[in-house]
């Protein structure tokens, strides 16, 4: 089992480089989506710093004065940066919401797909996708309940504890809890979503209820599947912000440029992994019921290539 | 002026008292204190508090009995004093709670409801004068600032007959305090009080009459200089910190000990009490001798303390040295625990709140508890020596301690790195001080009275951050040396007294030797934006006509380096009228200096040489820090797109990762 996991973990990493076009294709599209959510103020801020010599100050090093002067221009407001990074943030959603089922699709075959099959499947699982978003907004909704009433028992032991410190103890635990309840949540719905793409469940409650066993039954190892990747994308992005603040020149402007995509490709990686580790997971460890008379197949669904036969020992062999 | 009978045997009974030692009973003040070293006032001694105090940590009360003694230098028969009554306005009907709710405060947000926790007040059960009689029917309180009856921040009580010109009266008021859950500076937490503004105390007369106003939200105090006798009985458990010398400590034997601090020349006495404090002490040699400093730190926040040290005596060495001496043989700086931070950031005389939070989030490369304690500290100049009056002219503490707050963290973390100095990102604390004064940089005048500020955020970006600014552009227009100077003799010719805005633009003026009138009408006393831009900069062939035509074709002309006609356009948007100087720098090296005296709205500049303008620049010494706008200070003929590069990559970076982020529900 803790082959099959530790295959799981690297298998899941060879998957998203083999089926690497998928990555490529949705770095593409958050760049893109990013690009127009800026391309509206950045020519607003170089009317102000493209001949101006006060700009120096951010170029050699970077002035949080100046940086806040410029954020108080006309049009250049981190109102203005906010609402058009959110608005773009919500169409990327979209797009993710209605890509996934293409790629796990793409994980589960471990095959080259064509543009029409992806976005067939794509399109298959959308509406069900979002279906279990709807499901786990309302599953976030006890969280942010739990949330409320720590901040409010964590506000009583400030007033009432003896050591001033307790309530800070506290927070952090009910921060970290919640953190991890969170993780758990994702977890399962990932498991739902691969579940619904292998047995082309249309229905999301079952789903998430086979999901529900799956995850749980096999909470320790899946979990810690999903979280080392997590820890992986962590350190890794860290590592490439601590390059940006401290080793990168500050007028190393095309350096930092290519180490911040370098990071948002990292980043977006190891949350493809984590499908793809789930997805090779599930193909590994869960045997499905026999279906019902009416069930569908999986809309794409794998077959072994044929070997021809052997041919019988010649002579030459049987010397 | 023959004194009365009454006088006569309050003079022998206080010097029964004094020749008694400490002993003492309840009911009866902590007698007058008299330092074995004892040298020469430095301040007109117009008030002597003696007050015995006893804190119910349970109930978080205090139950006390003050003495007051009065010396009238008025120069007139006095029969009407006021008092302020500062805890009376943690109240939900008073100005200051009224005042919190509709505007906003230091602390709270305007629109924030009344939380019943932050009740407090302070009740007078009794009000004596010696030779009088009880007047305890006699309190009023009144309200000349807004006639709000519901607010008694401020009583006043006429007695039966007025005192004369330099003669003293002795007030004996018996009062009961209610502290707030801490709000606005004062009150407790837990088991940690910070007891501040807790007493009864007088007006100021000041320009012929008394200065007595309500608390409001966006105002601080005015008191007169003093000496003050102070005995507070606690819990066994209270490590208890101060604004005087500890002169005497007793265990009562019921669970409580009292302890006696004695204060000189000060204007206001504050104390402190929690049983975890931890007191990190040191000390400090200055021109005036060594101080001792205690610094009371709350568990959970030690990695601070070495920080405030380090900026407390660097911050007392440079005050020294630029100002004057700080006379004080003792500074206690408070940290208050978790939870108690609306106590932080405050000064009262030889006592500071510093501020900070647990030990993991306040990282090395913002220096904010360093500026907390370097602000605080400033205000034993700028407040508790020379004492101006908070209500009415804010500025002179608030900003001027903002001003020198820049100079000395500039002076030890460097010019650019005063506030973050992180390698990757810096800011100075002018750079602070001008963004909040961008803020909100027209709304009211500097000299504007305290409370009546467009709201808390105009309040705080004028007194603190514009006058900070104005002062540096000051010092920029007559000389960082003529501004040293004016600040030291400002210091040195008004501690221990109650200087107006005129008297420290007057000394300004006169070390400068120059007539600042114009700066200070429009910085000061008006609100006229500075905001002076480089219009165009232009650079046309000179013989332009001879681009076509038969003259083309001469040789001479052909031969001849191209002539140029530059031009730079530079304009005055704001209504601040400031002269400016500009240079202009051309592509064969040479250089343009103008100075222009900014009356006009706009001024061209045109030069023919044999050579193009590479660049325009007003104010290139950058004295005009009160300029709206430093990008449009200059313009360059060529583009350079670095910083827009720069700043591109960073927003590209936030909005893939936040949309990134967002997908996670997906």
């Amino acid at each position: 089992m803790a082959q099959r996991d530790s295959s799981a973990f690297l298998g899941g990493a060879g998957l998203v480089w083999r089926r690497q076009r998928v990555l490529w294709w949705i770095f593409a599209v958050n760049f893109i989506l990013a690009f127009f959510s800026i391309h509206g103020v950045v020519p607003r801020v170089g009317s102000v710093l493209d001949h101006s010599l006060a700009a120096q100050r951010l170029v050699n090093g970077f002035d949080v004065g100046a940086f806040s002067e410029l954020m108080l221009q006309p049009g250049i407001s981190p109102l203005d940066v906010s609402l058009a990074a959110m608005a773009y943030s919500l169409v990327f959603f979209v797009f993710m919401l209605f890509v996934t089922g293409g790629i796990l699709e793409v994980y589960r075959r471990d095959s080259r797909v064509t543009t029409a099959e992806f976005f067939e499947s794509s399109g298959a699982f959308f509406w069900r996708f979002v279906r279990l978003v709807i499901f786990l907004l309302l599953c976030l909704i006890p969280i942010a309940i739990l949330h409320a009433i720590a901040n409010r028992i964590g506000g009583h032991i400030e007033d009432t504890a003896v050591s001033a410190m307790t309530s800070v103890w506290f927070r952090i635990a009910v921060d970290i809890v919640l953190l991890f309840l969170v993780l758990i949540l994702r977890l399962w719905f990932d498991i739902a979503e691969v579940h619904s793409v292998a047995q082309n469940e249309p229905r999301m409650r079952r789903s998430l209820a086979v999901a529900w066993r799956l995850t749980f039954g096999n909470f320790g190892r899946l979990f810690w599947l999903y979280f080392s990747i997590g820890v992986v994308a962590c350190i890794g992005f860290g590592f490439g912000l601590w390059l940006w603040m401290y080793i990168l020149p500050p007028t190393a402007i095309t350096a930092a440029f290519f180490l911040g995509q370098t990071m948002i490709l990292w980043w977006l990686a190891t949350r493809l992994w984590q499908r793809s580790s789930e997805t090779l997971w599930y193909q590994r460890n869960f045997v499905p019921a026999a279906p019902p008379a009416s069930y569908a197949p999986a809309m794409y669904p794998v077959v072994a290539p044929q070997t021809p036969p052997l041919p019988p020992p010649s002579a030459v062999d049987q010397v | 002026m023959r004194l009365s009978a009454g006088a006569h045997v309050f003079g022998g009974v206080l010097l029964l008292f004094c020749a008694a030692g400490p002993g003492w009973t309840q009911n009866t003040p902590p007698p007058l204190y008299t330092p074995a070293n004892a040298s020469a006032p430095l301040s007109t001694r117009v008030v002597n508090y003696q007050i015995d105090a006893h804190l119910n940590a349970d109930k978080k009360t205090i139950d006390a009995t003050e003495y007051l003694t009065y010396k009238n230098l008025t120069g007139k028969p006095q029969q009407t004093f006021p008092f302020h009554l500062y805890l009376n306005a943690f109240q939900p009907k008073s100005t200051f709670m009224t005042e919190v709710h509709l505007y906003g405060t230091r602390g709270t947000s305007a629109g924030s409801g009344w939380d019943p926790k932050h009740y407090g007040a302070i009740t007078i059960s009794k009000f004596e004068v010696v030779g009088m009689g009880d007047l305890t029917g006699k309190i009023q309180f009144v309200q000349p600032d807004d006639h709000n009856a519901d607010d008694h921040t401020v009583m006043q009580v006429t007695l039966p007959k007025p005192v004369a010109p330099g003669a003293s009266v002795q007030f004996r008021m018996t009062f009961h305090d209610q502290l707030p859950e801490v709000v606005e500076r004062t009150g407790y937490k837990r088991d940690f009080f910070m007891v501040g503004q807790w007493f009864p105390k007088v007006g100021v007369w000041w320009q012929n009459a008394w200065n007595c106003h309500q608390f409001h939200a966006t105002t601080e105090f005015f008191s007169d200089f003093g000496t003050y006798d102070v005995r507070v009985t606690v819990p066994m458990n209270e490590i208890v910190g101060a604004g005087g010398d500890l002169v005497a400590s007793e265990n009562n034997g019921d669970g409580t000990k009292s302890l006696t601090f004695h204060s000189e020349d000060v204007i206001d006495f504050s104390w402190t009490a929690s049983p975890h404090f931890i007191d990190v002490e040191d000390s400090w040699t200055g021109s005036a001798g060594t101080v001792k400093l205690h610094v009371l730190m709350s568990p959970g926040h030690m990695a601070s303390a070495p920080r405030y040290i380090e900026v407390l005596k660097g911050a007392m060495t440079l005050f020294d040295k630029w100002y004057g001496p700080y006379p004080y043989d003792r500074l206690t700086v408070v940290d208050p625990p978790q939870g108690a931070e609306d106590a932080g950031g405050m000064e009262y005389p030889t006592l500071i709140t510093a501020g900070t939070g647990p030990d993991l989030v306040t990282p090395k490369g913002v220096l904010l508890p360093e500026v907390v304690v370097e602000h605080e500290f400033g205000h034993q100049y700028w407040y508790a020596m020379v004492a101006t009056n908070e209500f009415e002219d804010a500025w002179m503490d608030e900003g001027i301690n903002s001003y020198t707050e820049a100079k000395v963290m500039a002076a030890l973390y460097g010019d650019k790195t005063s506030a973050i100095r992180f390698p990757f990102a810096q800011m100075s604390d002018f750079s602070e001080q001008r963004l909040t004064y961008l803020a909100e940089p027209d709304t009211d005048p500097l000299t504007r009275f305290g409370w009546q500020f467009m709201n808390d955020g105009a309040y705080g970006g004028v007194t603190y951050g514009k006058t900070a600014t104005v002062l540096l552009t000051l010092e920029r227009i007559i000389g960082p040396d003529k501004m040293a100077q004016a600040m030291r003799t400002y210091f040195m010719r008004y501690r221990f007294k109650h200087p107006t805005p005129e008297d420290f633009m007057n000394t300004v003026q006169e070390v400068a030797g120059q007539d600042l009138s114009w700066y200070f009408e429009q910085a000061f006393k008006g609100t006229q934006i500075l905001d002076y831009e480089v219009d165009s900069i232009h650079s046309d062939r000179a013989h332009w006509y001879n681009e076509s035509g038969s003259a083309a074709k001469h040789d001479s002309l052909k031969k001849a380096a191209p002539e140029y006609r530059d031009t730079v356009v530079v304009r005055r948007k704001g209504d601040f009228i400031a002269p400016v100087d500009l240079e202009v720098k051309f592509d064969d090296g040479e250089v343009a200096r103008e100075h222009w005296d900014g009356k006009d709205r706009w001024i061209r500049y045109s030069y023919t040489k044999p050579a193009k303008i590479v660049s325009a620049e007003i104010d290139p010494q950058h004295k005009m820090w009160m300029d709206r706008n430093f990008y449009n200070d200059s313009q360059t003929a060529a583009e350079d797109g670095r910083a827009t590069r720069k700043i591109g990559n960073i927003f590209l970076l936030v909005s893939e990762w936040f949309s990134q982020l967002l997908a996670y529900l997906t």
